[in-house]
């Protein structure tokens, strides 16, 4: 392949506009719920039309920092931050 | 009856405290002056839930009788004050600020209103809070079963959360001092705006025995008054061991330093942009803040926070652990009687994190644990604002608020002490705080300099003019 910068043509324009509103998607615009956000929103049960919307919305948020933190390398030696202990019983 | 005036109600706790155990002053004609403050001032601010009269009042007598006899508890003995309604108090409802739960009472005392019984400090009652302390998220200052809690320094404007009423409370002089809660920011955010001082002790210093329960991880009591010096009375007061509470922490008590050891600390200035969001007026505060600080003989050093994500795992942390203590809600429908229209969808949206999310949020909190203890081998505190606004208007939603307290996510995810102190105005005559960081279980040196910055300032000493 070249890599030529092709000529705008009236088609590759009309092309790109509409492919537009997904790489938005895939850029993680706020403005764009996810797909997995319309998803969990959808099959949430009992919620109104607009709990609906702020749940797409939160979701596509919270996206975000998971995001963040799923991205963050870890060696495996680095435990989390939870005590946990063998509880004796009160028995002697 | 003597009715006391203002000179006397707006003195701090411990000034209070000096002036009953030298018989100065009465217990009874003391907490009788609280309430007939709270009598006149507590609706307009929407501060109060529940005042317990006859228990102040025989608290009071009981005070009144031994410091007579010469038999003086402490620095608190008689002192008045309230608890964020989180706290179980026995036979006393106990709301957590929700309606689904505005009936609930508990047949116990919290161990702090117990070790608090036992100072000899006198209970008014309960304090307004947002919902759950926010565990459900909030979008509004009215998500709380009381409404919008008013900031005495201009009732348009919000105290802040979650503890709202002891904020409000604190800085109106109508206790004389308040416990409340903080998993990120509900003790420092409502002392900043509302001009107090407000302490978020180490995580496991402080028991919770008997408080609601939102992040288990995260969630630390603390007191909030109109000095740091009263700040650490009742920590000393309410800190230790409590073998009630499985994550309190067998640690001796906060040292206190003096002011000259005060001016020997390390202290790391950590200076947000301001260009990128916050209002000019408090970063000018918080210049003129690390000045008095220098000319008192304090060293400080501008320092930025280790790069890590701790602002996105504090946020999961908090949003895992309160989908898990209050799913109850969700499951029995009870969560459409919450005041936040935004109550309804937090548990779905928290599910959206995987139990595999949760456990890397937790592994990635161990590095920031590690990360803030070699800060602290090298500083001894970090300073900082403590938000980077000042309050917002309380019948306006919080959604386009850009909130911002610079070292508020890194701390209370590593567990650290951190104390706001008034340390000027900013937008519309609303207090700024200046926000004082230690390492965990170092209280001591950041109440010491908190003390030392109230001896160079006058801050503190000023009152809203809410009357």
């Amino acid at each position: 392949m070249s890599d030529q910068p092709r000529p705008l043509t009236r088609r590759a324009l009309a092309q790109m506009l509409l492919a537009m509103p997904l790489a938005r998607l895939a850029a993680g615009d706020e403005k764009a719920p996810s797909a997995r956000a319309r998803c969990l929103a959808a099959t949430e049960p009992g919620l109104s039309t607009d709990e609906r919307a702020r749940l797409e919305k939160s979701i596509a948020e919270g996206e975000k920092s998971l995001t963040v933190i799923r991205d963050f390398r870890l060696p495996p030696d680095v435990a989390p931050s939870l005590r946990f202990q063998a509880m004796k019983s009160k028995r002697k | 009856m003597t009715v006391l005036g203002e000179d006397v109600l707006y003195l701090s706790a411990t000034e209070l405290g000096s002036r009953l155990r030298t018989r100065q002053l009465s217990p009874v004609e003391l907490a009788e002056g609280y309430l007939a403050r709270i009598d006149r001032l507590a609706p307009k601010l929407n501060a109060f839930v529940t005042v317990t009269r006859d228990r102040a009042l025989a608290q009071a007598r009981q005070a009144e009788k031994e410091i007579a006899a010469g038999k003086v508890r402490g620095p608190l003995h008689g002192v008045p004050y309230a608890t964020k309604d989180l706290l179980a108090i026995k036979g006393v409802r106990t709301t957590w600020g929700a309606t689904p739960f505005s009936a609930q009472t508990f047949d116990y005392d919290a161990t702090l209103v117990r070790r608090l019984e036992e100072a000899g400090a006198v209970l008014l009652g309960t304090l307004a809070m947002i919902e759950l302390a926010g565990g459900l998220g909030y979008t509004v200052p009215w998500a709380s079963a009381t409404g919008a809690a008013r900031n005495p320094w201009d009732t348009g404007k919000w105290s802040c959360g979650s503890s709202s009423g002891s904020g409000a409370a604190v800085s109106a002089a109508l206790v004389g001092f308040a416990l409340g809660s903080d998993t990120w920011g509900s003790i420092i955010c409502p002392s900043s705006f509302c001009g107090i001082a407000g302490v978020r002790p180490t995580f496991g210093r402080v028991s919770r025995h008997g408080a609601m329960a939102l992040s288990w991880t995260m969630d630390k009591l603390g007191p909030m008054a109109r000095s740091a010096e009263d700040c650490e009375a009742v920590l000393a007061a309410v800190a230790g061991h409590d073998a009630l509470d499985d994550w309190s922490a067998d640690e001796p008590p906060p040292r206190s330093l003096s002011a000259a050891a005060a001016r020997t600390l390390k202290v790391g200035g950590v200076r947000p942009d301001f260009a990128k969001k916050g209002e000019k007026e408090v970063e000018a505060a918080f210049d003129q803040a690390v000045g008095a600080l220098r000319d008192a003989g304090v060293s400080v050093q501008d320092t930025k926070l280790p790069d890590l994500p701790f602002e996105e795992v504090a946020g999961l942390v908090i949003r895992a652990e309160a989908a898990s203590a209050f799913d109850d809600l969700f499951r029995d429908g009870r969560v459409r009687q919450m005041a936040d229209p935004a109550a309804t969808i937090s548990n779905a949206s928290a599910r959206a994190i995987s139990a595999g999310d949760y456990v890397k949020a937790l592994r990635i909190r161990t590095l920031c644990q590690k990360a803030m203890a070699d800060v602290f081998s090298d500083l001894d505190l970090l300073v900082s604002p403590a938000e980077m606004m000042t309050a917002p208007p309380a019948d306006e939603s919080l959604e386009g608020v850009e909130w911002s307290d610079p070292v508020g996510g890194m701390s209370t995810l590593c567990g650290l002490p951190a104390i706001s102190v008034p340390c000027g105005f900013g937008r519309g005559g609303l207090p700024v705080g200046l926000t004082i960081v230690a390492g965990a279980f170092e209280e001591g040196k950041m109440l010491a300099l908190a003390r030392l910055y109230q001896n160079v300032t006058d801050w503190h000493r000023r009152h809203p003019p809410i009357a």
